[in-house]
């Protein structure tokens, strides 16, 4: 199991229930989707919230020094110019 | 040097805060510390640039799906630019979206970037602080 940050709209949250740490990052992109319109973030309720509101987001999956697993949903970074447009399709 | 891609998160009165670089000329790749420093420093942050070592002024496809996951993420609208040997152009939040503008008078930093992205820093500044003339006494 694992604990879920949430990153949006200016603020950053957990997630206050665990869930299961072998899911792929589409499923926690749509469990997150589903926990943030019912509200169930503290702080971060949105019930308009888009139902692709996270489609250019990655989990990142990291390990605190007590071993308990944090999987952060953050937005991607990456660039690059419109000649690497197709280089990137390849790799993605 | 081979031409590679930098990105500089730049503060306000130009302040340049972060910098990365990659080792490829058309991208940068997705990094978790670009996007630790962007949450730290979200407060002073203004504009995120990154150049376009071989060409390309414009936004790639790549480009605009950060920029959309980075402005959702923070709440509020960044200005992003992309640099090339050739010119800048700068994407301006608006209260109904933005806009693109070519940028004229470069920034500062503009020549540092493009010497750490492999290429030529082109031709001298226009900028308030080295006018590109001045009056005759």
């Amino acid at each position: 199991m694992a604990i879920l940050n949430i990153t949006y709209d200016g603020m950053s949250v957990d997630y206050p229930r665990k869930i299961n740490d072998g899911l792929a990052d589409l499923d926690i992109r749509r469990i997150a989707v589903e926990v943030v319109r019912s509200g169930e973030v503290p702080g971060l309720h949105i019930a308009g919230l888009a139902e692709r509101a996270f489609d250019h987001y990655v989990v990142d999956r990291l390990r605190t020094p007590q071993g308990e697993l944090r999987m952060y949903l953050r937005p991607k970074v990456p660039f690059g110019e419109p000649a690497g447009d197709e280089a990137f399709r390849c790799v993605s | 040097m081979n031409p590679r891609e930098v990105c500089f998160l730049i503060g306000v009165d130009d302040t340049v805060l972060w910098s990365d670089a990659s080792s490829s000329p058309i991208a940068l790749p997705d990094a978790r510390e670009r996007w630790a420093a962007v949450w730290r420093l979200r407060d002073r942050l203004v504009e995120i640039a990154h150049t376009h070592p071989l060409g390309g002024l414009q936004f790639s496809s790549e480009d605009e799906t950060t920029m959309l996951a980075l402005d959702s993420a923070l709440g509020r609208q960044l200005r992003y630019s992309v640099i090339t040997p050739e010119g800048m152009i700068v994407r301006i939040p608006e209260a109904d979206g933005y806009r693109d503008d070519s940028v004229v008078s470069r920034p500062w930093w503009v020549p540092l970037i493009l010497v750490a992205s492999g290429v030529e820093p082109g031709p001298p500044l226009r900028t308030p602080y080295s006018p590109a003339t001045s009056k005759e006494s």
